[in-house]
C-alpha cells in the first residue's frame, strides 16, 4: 500500500473520480463545494492536487485553449493506480469503523 | 461572461509560474463566471478571497527566497554582531510602548470608567438649562455643568414631561427613566435589616441599555405597568452579599421598605449601576418606575399620585442614539416638549421660557460624566505618556544615530567594493524594520504581561478600590506607530547621508562626524530634560500622599468603629428617633470591650458635613455644624479650650446651646466665644464652650469655623454612631447588628466601617494615582539611562583608537576614566538645567492637586536633580571603566 491520504485530498481524488474525461481545476472545486455544501480555497485545491501528483496518485495534462475561458488552457487531472489503491483502502478502514455504529449515526429525521 | 476583478488577477498572473499561470487563471475566471451569474458582489469578493488565498501561499512557499532577497538575514546577523546595541534599542521601544500602553490603560480605568453597557457612547444623558427661582420639588436629583455652554443644567423631570420627552424622541431611539433611592431598608428571611442602594427604572432600562442577567431575567415593559406584581433585579455585589451567591435565588422574596418584592433577575458582575465611577453608590436592587409608593414613598405628594404630580421631578433621563445626525432635531423637538408642558403647567412664565433648553451630555460614563475633577488627571496622564514616548523614541533615534556614525567606514567599503547606493539605503532601511518590529513585538508582550502584574500588584495593595485593566489597543497602535517611524527615520538618516557624499575618506579612518555625533549628544540631553519634569512630579505626589498620611486630625482616629444609624426607614417622629438613639447608645456601651460610645451627625473626614448662614452679632456668615451627643468630645479625644462641653441636660426643652470651634472663636468672636450667641433660622444658640480644631470634610481642607449643637435639640433622624473599642470591627458587628435590630426591627446598620479604613479610602485613588505616576516616571528615568549608557558606548567603542593613543603617551588610565564620565557629566548636567527650568515652569499646573507643599518645592527639585545626576554617571560608568582599561597596543593594532 502506498502513502496515506488527508480527508481533504481524499475528497479530490473522489471528485476527479467521479468527473471522468472532464475533471479539472474549476470543475473539481465545483464538484467539491457543491456536494460537501461548503467553499473550498482554489490556493488549497492546486496545493493538494500538485501533492497528489507528487505521490503518484494522479497524472495531470494540458488540454487546449477554450475560447469560453477567455482563451485560458485546462489541465485535466486523472487518477492512477496508486490513487484508487489509496482510496479502496481508505473505504476499507472507513467502513470497518463504521461497523455497528450505523444506528448511532443515522441523520436525525 | 462578466469580467473577473482586474487587479486581483493581474497579482495571480503576475506571482503565479508561467508553467500554471493559464490553468490556474481560466479556473478563477470559470468559478467567478459561475457565481457571477447569482450575485456580482459575491462573485467579485468569491475571486478576491481565492486570489489573496493563491498568493498568500506561494509567498509562504518562497519565504526564505524573499526574506534574503530582503536583506532580512543579512540585517538580523548585523544585530546579532552588536548585541549591546540591539537589545538596547529592543529595551527602550519595549518600555516606550509596551509599559506606557498598559499604565496608561490602567490608570484611565481608575479614573475613566465606562459604563459595561452596549455601545456606551451612544447614551445621552438628558438634562435641561432653566431660568433661576423656578418652583419645583426634586427627589434624588442632580445639577452639573453643561461643558459647552458652561451653564448650570438639572437632572429630573415630572414623569408626564418624561413621557412627552418619549414622544418627541419617535424612532430616532430609545430612552429610558430611572432614579435613585438611597433610603430603602431591606430584610430577607426575618433577618436584621440592612441598608441597600435601590433604583427605580422603566419597563425599557435593561433593553436599552443592552443589559443583560446572569440568572433569571431583566425588568420588562410589562413589570411597569400599574399593578403588576412587586419585582426586582438584583445587581451582582449585592446577590454575593445578601444571598451569598445562591443560584436557587430567583423566586425568593427580599422586603424593601416594608414591602415584598420577588427577585427576577441578577445583573451581570461588572455592572454596578449608572455610576460606575462610584459618585453614587452602586446599585443593589433595581424595582420598576410604578414601585416607587412602596419603595420610595416620602416622595409620594400630599394630593397621592406622584406619576401625576406636576411640580414634582423625579424621573432622571437617559437616550440612545443609533445615528449621530438625528441628535440636534430630537434635542430640538424634546425642547419644545418641555418648554409645552412648563407652560401648560405654569411651572415657568412665558416671559422666561426661552431659557429653557435641553441638553445633551455624553452618556458613556453614566452620571460619571457630570464628575468634574477627573480630566486633570487624564490630562497629566496625557503628557506623562507623551513625554515617556518621546524619551523612547528620541533614545531610539540617538542610538541608531550613534550607531550609523560608527559604521560609517563599514559603509564606506561596502560602497568602495561595489555596493550600490539602493543597496546600502535598502540595508539599513531593512535593519530598521527589522529591529522595530521586533521592538513593537516585545512591547505588546511587555504591555499583555505587566498590564495584569500591576494590576494584581495594586489590587493587592489597595484592596478597596477597583482596578481594571484592558489594554488599550488604539494606544497601543500609536505609540508602536510613532516609535516604529521613529526608528524607520533615524535608521535610514545615516544611509542616505553615506550613500550621497560617498565619499572615500570614512576609508582612511578619517570621520567627519562630530557634528552627527553632536546631534546624538544633543538628543541625550534632551531625554534627560525631558525625565527630569517627571521625576519631579512623582515626587511632588509621593510626598502629598506622605503628607497626607502625616496630617494630624486633631482627634483620635485608632480603635474607633462608625456606622450610621437613619430612622427616617422606620419612623418620621423626632422623639423616637431620640429614644432609638439612646437605647442603641447605652446598649453599646454595655457590650464587653466598648470603652465608650457617641454619637454624630457627620462621620469626620468622611467627605460629608453640613453647614448653614449665622447671624453673629450683625454680621451674617457661613459655619459648618454638627450635630452631636454630649461625650462627643472626650471619647474622640478632642480638648475642651475654654467653657463647658455638651451635656446630657441639653435637651430639646432647654435653653438652645453650642460649642465652637477654636478656628470660630479665633476668625469670627475675636479669641473671645464662650457667652456670645449664634443665630440661624429661627434659632438662637448660645456659646457655651470652645474645642480643639478637628478636619471635618477631608484631611486637605483647612480646618473652617465650626459649632457643634446637642443632638436632643436639633432633632434629627440619622446620626452616626462611633464606638470606641480595641476589638477588631468583625467582632463588633454581630452585637451592633443585633442591638439595632432590638431597638427597631426595621432599621439597617448602615456604612459600618473603621474610622482609619473611612480615612484610607479617602485619599485610595489618590494613592493610586501618585505611585503609578511614580512609575512612569522611573520608566522615564530608565530608558533615558539606557539611552545614555548606549550613546556613551559607542563614543567609547569609536574613540578606541584615541584612548590606545593617549594610554601609548602616558596618559593614566583614572585620567581616561574622567575624561568620559566628564563628558558624560556635561551632557546630564545640560540637560538637568533645562528640565529643571521645565519642571519650575510646568509644575504649578498641579499645585492645586498637591498637599503640604509647593509645587516648586525646593528640596523636591534638589532631589530629583541629585537622582538624575547619580543616574547618569552610573549609566556613563561602564563604558568609561572600558575606555580606562583599553590596551594600548591591541587598540593601536586593530585600527
Amino acid at each position: 500500500m502506498g502513502e496515506g491520504v488527508g480527508d481533504f485530498e481524499r475528497l479530490l481524488l473522489l471528485a476527479i473520480l467521479r468527473l471522468e474525461e472532464n475533471a479539472y481545476g474549476a470543475s473539481i472545486i465545483e464538484d467539491v463545494e457543491s456536494r460537501t455544501g461548503r467553499e473550498v480555497s482554489n490556493g488549497a485545491v492546486y496545493v493538494a492536487l500538485r501533492r497528489l501528483e507528487e505521490k503518484g496518485m494522479l497524472r495531470s495534462k494540458v488540454g487546449d485553449p477554450t475560447p469560453a475561458r477567455g482563451g485560458r488552457a485546462k489541465r485535466y487531472y486523472a487518477i492512477r493506480r496508486d490513487g484508487l489503491a489509496a482510496l479502496r483502502s481508505a473505504r476499507h478502514e472507513w467502513e470497518a469503523m463504521l461497523q455497528g455504529l450505523e444506528a448511532q449515526l443515522e441523520p436525525k429525521s | 461572461m462578466r469580467r473577473t476583478p482586474r487587479v486581483a488577477e493581474w497579482l495571480v498572473a503576475r506571482f503565479l509560474p508561467g508553467g500554471e499561470r493559464s490553468e490556474i487563471v481560466g479556473d478563477l475566471a470559470e468559478g467567478h463566471a459561475r457565481r457571477a451569474g447569482s450575485s456580482r458582489f459575491s462573485a467579485w469578493h468569491w475571486y478576491w478571497r481565492q486570489a489573496v488565498g493563491i498568493v498568500g501561499r506561494i509567498w509562504w512557499r518562497r519565504r526564505h527566497t524573499i526574506l534574503s532577497l530582503l536583506d532580512v538575514r543579512y540585517a538580523v546577523r548585523g544585530l546579532r554582531q552588536s548585541p549591546g546595541f540591539a537589545a538596547i534599542a529592543l529595551l527602550s521601544l519595549a518600555l516606550g510602548i509596551g509599559a506606557n500602553t498598559a499604565l496608561f490603560s490602567i490608570v484611565r480605568s481608575v479614573i475613566f470608567v465606562e459604563l459595561p453597557v452596549e455601545r456606551p457612547e451612544e447614551l445621552e444623558l438628558v438634562y435641561y438649562e432653566r431660568p433661576r427661582g423656578t418652583q419645583i420639588s426634586q427627589y434624588s436629583s442632580s445639577g452639573g455643568e453643561d461643558p459647552v455652554t458652561g451653564k448650570r443644567v438639572h437632572s429630573n423631570y415630572s414623569y408626564a414631561i418624561y413621557e412627552a420627552m418619549r414622544e418627541a424622541m419617535g424612532d430616532s431611539g430609545e430612552l429610558l427613566g430611572f432614579n435613585f433611592v438611597f433610603q430603602v431598608a431591606a430584610i430577607i428571611d426575618g433577618d436584621p435589616a440592612t441598608k441597600v442602594a435601590g433604583q427605580l427604572a422603566s419597563g425599557d432600562y435593561f433593553s436599552v441599555l443592552g443589559l443583560g442577567t446572569v440568572l433569571g431575567r431583566p425588568l420588562g415593559p410589562d413589570d411597569d405597568r400599574p399593578g403588576a406584581p412587586n419585582v426586582t433585579v438584583l445587581s451582582h455585589a449585592y446577590w454575593q452579599r445578601a444571598f451569598a451567591g445562591d443560584p436557587e435565588v430567583i423566586g425568593r422574596s427580599v422586603t424593601l421598605n416594608g414591602a415584598p418584592f420577588e427577585v427576577v433577575g441578577v445583573t451581570p458582575p461588572g455592572f454596578e449601576g449608572l455610576s460606575p465611577g462610584g459618585f453614587f453608590s452602586p446599585t443593589d436592587v433595581t424595582v420598576p418606575l410604578v414601585a416607587q409608593p412602596l419603595v420610595a414613598p416620602r416622595w409620594t405628594p400630599a394630593e397621592g399620585d406622584l406619576f401625576a404630580s406636576n411640580d414634582r421631578f423625579w424621573v432622571r433621563v437617559i437616550a440612545r442614539f443609533r445615528d449621530d445626525t438625528t441628535r440636534e432635531p430630537v434635542r430640538q423637538a424634546m425642547t419644545s416638549a418641555l418648554r409645552g408642558r412648563l407652560l401648560e403647567t405654569e411651572m415657568v412664565p412665558e416671559e422666561t421660557i426661552d431659557e429653557v433648553h435641553v441638553r445633551f451630555l455624553p452618556g458613556s460614563r453614566g452620571l460619571d460624566s457630570l464628575r468634574s475633577g477627573t480630566e486633570r488627571p487624564i490630562t497629566i496622564l496625557g503628557v506623562v505618556v507623551a513625554a515617556v514616548l518621546l524619551i523612547a523614541c528620541v533614545n531610539l533615534a540617538s542610538l541608531l544615530l550613534a550607531r550609523g556614525a560608527a559604521r560609517q567606514r563599514e559603509l564606506a567599503v561596502r560602497r568602495a567594493i561595489g555596493a550600490s547606493r539602493a543597496r546600502l539605503v535598502r540595508q539599513l532601511f531593512i535593519e530598521s524594520l527589522v529591529l522595530s518590529i521586533a521592538g513593537g513585538a516585545a512591547g505588546l508582550i511587555l504591555a499583555l504581561w505587566s498590564g495584569p502584574a500591576v494590576t494584581a500588584a495594586l489590587t493587592a495593595s489597595m484592596g478597596r478600590i477597583a482596578v481594571h485593566f484592558q489594554l488599550d489597543w488604539q494606544l497601543l497602535a500609536v505609540t508602536t506607530g510613532v516609535s516604529i517611524l521613529a526608528a524607520l527615520l533615524c535608521g535610514l538618516f545615516p544611509a542616505v547621508r553615506i550613500s550621497r557624499t560617498a565619499s572615500y575618506s570614512h576609508l582612511a579612518g578619517r570621520t567627519d562626524s562630530s557634528s552627527r555625533f553632536a546631534a546624538g549628544r544633543f538628543l541625550i540631553a534632551a531625554q534627560i530634560a525631558i525625565s527630569v519634569p517627571l521625576i519631579v512630579g512623582a515626587g511632588l505626589f509621593l510626598q502629598t500622599i506622605g503628607n497626607l498620611d502625616r496630617v494630624d486630625p486633631g482627634f483620635d482616629t485608632r480603635d474607633l468603629t462608625i456606622f450610621h444609624l437613619d430612622t427616617s426607614l422606620v419612623t418620621s417622629d423626632p422623639d423616637r428617633a431620640n429614644q432609638i438613639f439612646e437605647q442603641v447608645s447605652s446598649e453599646l456601651e454595655q457590650v464587653p470591650g466598648v470603652q465608650a460610645v457617641t454619637l454624630l451627625e457627620n462621620a469626620l473626614v468622611g467627605g460629608w458635613t453640613s453647614n448653614t448662614r449665622v447671624t453673629i452679632g450683625e454680621e451674617s456668615t457661613m459655619m459648618y455644624m454638627n450635630a452631636v451627643d454630649s461625650d462627643y468630645f472626650d471619647v474622640l479625644g478632642i480638648e475642651l479650650l475654654g467653657g463647658r462641653a455638651i451635656m446630657d441636660s441639653d435637651t430639646a426643652e432647654a435653653p438652645m446651646v453650642a460649642v465652637v470651634n477654636e478656628t470660630a472663636e479665633r476668625t469670627l468672636f475675636d479669641g473671645r466665644a464662650v457667652g456670645r450667641t449664634i443665630e440661624y433660622g429661627r434659632e438662637t444658640r448660645q456659646i457655651v464652650g470652645v474645642a480643639a480644631d478637628t478636619k471635618y470634610h477631608s484631611l486637605r481642607d483647612e480646618v473652617e469655623p465650626t459649632f457643634f449643637d446637642p443632638y436632643r435639640q436639633r432633632r434629627t433622624l440619622g446620626l452616626h454612631v462611633a464606638i470606641r473599642s480595641a476589638l477588631p470591627m468583625n467582632r463588633l458587628a454581630p452585637s451592633i447588628r443585633e442591638i439595632v435590630t432590638r431597638a427597631d426591627a426595621g432599621l439597617p446598620v448602615s456604612d459600618l466601617r473603621t474610622q482609619s479604613s473611612q480615612m484610607a479610602a479617602h485619599v485610595s485613588r489618590e494613592r493610586v494615582f501618585a505611585r503609578l505616576l511614580a512609575v512612569f516616571s522611573m520608566f522615564a528615568l530608565l530608558i533615558a539611562c539606557i539611552g545614555l549608557h548606549g550613546v556613551t558606548s559607542f563614543a567609547v567603542a569609536r574613540r578606541r583608537a584615541e584612548m590606545g593613543v593617549r594610554l601609548a603617551m602616558g596618559a593614566r588610565p583614572d585620567q581616561i576614566l574622567w575624561m568620559v564620565v566628564r563628558q558624560v557629566l556635561l551632557l546630564a548636567g545640560l540637560g538637568l538645567a533645562v528640565g529643571l527650568m521645565l519642571a519650575y515652569w510646568l509644575t504649578p499646573v498641579i499645585g492645586s492637586m498637591l498637599y503640604g507643599l509647593q509645587p516648586t518645592d525646593t528640596a523636591t527639585l534638589a532631589g530629583a536633580g541629585a537622582i538624575m545626576l547619580i543616574v547618569a554617571v552610573a549609566a556613563g560608568w561602564i563604558p568609561a571603566l572600558r575606555a580606562a582599561r583599553t590596551d594600548a597596543l591591541t587598540s593601536l593594532a586593530t585600527d
